[in-house]
């Protein structure tokens, strides 16, 4: 008994540890909802999209900008380059069918890592941020400051994007967009300034997890893979729910801390990757998306 | 009553002059030549292609190698694009023919022309299986599907012991006999006899029931399945051709790149095939081949602009792996947005200014 309860506390260990990068996840998926559900694309470069915010922060505390300062200015031009992109590219292609929409998002992924690597270079960066790796103790549990804010954070962003959907009159607007872009037109609804809200939404939560694995990993243009992680979160948490994010986040983070300690070596990789294909083989809604229903 | 059976036979007579010319018509489009001019332009390819070697440099063999052996591929994804059903995971296909003929040839020292076929074959029963959610899944869920399927793919090769990992493994060079085909021009030559097998394959299969039923399922799956096409069969027909496409493509990439690493197989090779598709224009066959010879060649053109202008430029060399990421993105969007019939809708348009009105 007392072995099976160290094993027990081990496990418990390994799933809170895993869930700083279980928040990240979860925002990135609820870049991708954000976006799916008022446009109807899958946007791809929303990985790119993060290592974009967080190079960028990077560039301003290289000139010795304070940091929230930096974080606050990263954001303002990851959301400039979002609607840009929204605005200028892909409005054009709005109608056309969704494969056609997810590759060019797929290109406007290649343009900015190219972009990304002019600016700043290829090789990896190491970031400072100050109080992110002290301690404290939460419940029992040690904890460094960084994990607790990226925690915080996707947690009061779910909150208040929950709250702004139901309660708000943009939220609702936003929510009649994502149903029907003609009768909410019509209803006098600006789905062109809508479709703008949502990517520039998008790319503001991308910046926080970016900024967290640019500190907590490397700073480098291969940390946009963590984007394709993320988009299985979105694939189990189901394709159009917010609550799902939560739980297809945290769900993809524990998964990968336990494969990491129990099998090792690339496991931790394959695990979100793996648990993509098999969500999309036995149910394609995922745990709380809506079936669609087809007519002829 | 005579006027009636007169009416009746006069209108029985038209109907079969205009079935039968309907049936000539419909021959004369099921014609691989359909016209002098197209027997030209073809014996003027066939020429240059093979006397290509008799004047070029080596480098060029080489390059052109790669783009017969990339038509292969982009060929078997354009059938299955040709159902409607879209792949971001051709790449992975194409690892597995690569790895397979490697193992066999590098570890268990099998002859090449064995490891061919068995890569082949086992291509093509991956392709099966991936088949089986494809069944139930759409466009988007679709592309995700073989885009995690590249991903999952590319980490395990990179992970596994037999395939050397992140270093790759070396693949000896096919013999005949005592011959060693090592030298660019057999591999060219080698590659171009498989080339004109695969097209002769798909310019046949274009006029089947089979290709057919594809594009009936194309245009809209629901009535192709009240007409008794069976979605089942022809879905997984499309990606087992697709990938027997893929396999034999990559069982020739890796004779002709002589080592093959994980590297050569990422995301990024499906998307550039994806980008061949488009480029030259979806559904067809010749289309698909000038834009896989613009896409190919295009890092190589880059290349030599760049060597060409550093002297003037320098930062171009410093930033040229950048810069070709940022123009093949650039490619991609600018083809979607503005030519989503790809090259040959533009020389559709282009030739359409020449003719005259109907």
């Amino acid at each position: 008994v007392e072995i099976m309860m160290e094993e027990i506390k081990f496990f418990i260990d390994v799933c809170i540890n895993s869930l700083p990068i279980g928040s990240v996840y979860c925002l990135l998926a609820l870049g991708f909802v954000l976006i799916l559900k008022a446009t109807r694309m899958l946007n791809l470069c929303q990985g790119e999209m993060m290592m974009l915010g967080a190079y960028i922060t990077y560039g301003f505390m290289q000139m010795k900008w304070p940091f929230a300062v930096a974080i606050l200015a990263s954001i303002v031009l990851n959301a400039a380059v979002a609607f840009v992109v929204e605005k200028f590219i892909l409005r054009k292609v709005i109608d056309k069918p969704p494969f056609v929409l997810l590759l060019v998002t797929v290109g406007i992924g290649t343009v900015i890592v190219g972009l990304t690597g002019i600016l700043w270079g290829v090789e990896q960066k190491i970031m400072e941020i100050p109080n992110f790796s002290k301690t404290v103790n939460l419940l029992g549990f040690r904890m460094t400051y960084g994990k607790v804010s990226i925690i915080l954070l996707s947690l009061v962003f779910i909150i208040i994007l929950g709250l702004f959907f139901k309660l708000s009159r943009r939220g609702m607007a936003m929510r009649a967009t994502a149903s029907n872009w003609s009768a909410s037109m019509l209803m006098g609804v600006n789905i062109g300034n809508v479709f703008s809200a949502s990517w520039i939404l998008a790319s503001i939560l991308a910046v926080f997890p970016g900024i967290f694995l640019a500190k907590s990993i490397i700073l480098e243009p291969g940390i946009s893979v963590y984007g394709y992680v993320g988009l299985s979160a979105l694939v189990l948490g189901g394709m159009d729910s917010i609550l799902g994010t939560i739980v297809g986040g945290f769900a993809i983070g524990i998964v990968e801390g336990i494969a990491a300690i129990y099998i090792g070596g690339q496991a931790k990789h394959l695990a979100g990757f793996i648990v993509l294909f098999l969500v999309l083989m036995v149910r394609p809604t995922g745990l709380f998306g809506t079936k669609k229903v087809e007519r002829v | 009553m005579t006027s009636q059976g007169q009416k009746n036979k006069l209108r029985s007579e038209s109907a079969k002059s205009k079935w039968t010319n309907a049936e000539a018509l419909f021959r004369k489009e099921k014609r691989i030549v359909k016209s002098k001019t197209d027997a030209l332009f073809m014996i003027a390819c066939l020429f240059i292609v093979l006397s290509l070697p008799w004047y070029t440099s080596r480098y060029v063999i080489y390059i052109a190698t790669l783009v017969l052996i990339n038509i292969i591929a982009v060929q078997g994804l354009n059938l299955l694009g040709s159902t409607g059903q879209v792949s971001i995971g051709h790449g992975a296909f194409m690892a597995i023919g690569a790895y397979i003929t490697a193992i066999l040839c590098h570890t268990y020292h099998v002859s090449f022309w064995i490891a061919f076929l068995v890569a082949t074959a086992i291509t093509g029963i991956i392709g099966i299986f991936i088949a089986f959610p494809a069944l139930r899944l759409k466009e988007m869920y679709l592309a995700m599907v073989t885009f995690s399927f590249n991903l999952i793919l590319y980490l395990i090769i990179a992970g596994l012991k037999i395939t050397g990992g992140f270093l790759g493994l070396n693949v000896p060079k096919p013999r005949i006999g005592s011959i060693i085909l090592n030298t660019e021009w057999q591999l060219y030559y080698l590659t171009l006899f498989a080339v004109f097998l695969f097209l002769f394959f798909t310019i046949n299969l274009s006029r089947t029931r089979i290709q057919r039923a594809f594009t009936a399922i194309r245009v809209r799956e629901i009535s192709a399945q009240a007409m008794g096409i069976s979605l089942w069969g022809y879905k997984t027909l499309a990606f087992l051709l697709a990938s027997i496409y893929a396999g034999a493509s990559g069982s020739l990439l890796a004779i002709t790149l002589g080592h093959i690493t994980p590297n050569n197989f990422t995301v990024i090779t499906s998307i550039e095939f994806i980008m061949m598709l488009l480029v030259g224009g979806p559904g067809s066959i010749v289309g698909v081949i000038l834009g896989t010879m613009l896409i190919t060649m295009l890092p190589f053109f880059l290349m030599f602009l760049t060597q060409a202008l550093s002297s003037y430029f320098p930062i171009l060399v410093v930033q040229f792996a950048n810069l070709k990421i940022m123009i093949y993105g650039v490619i991609l969007i600018v083809f979607l947005i503005y030519f989503p019939g790809g090259f040959q809708g533009i020389l559709m348009k282009f030739s359409g200014y020449f003719q005259r009105r109907p």
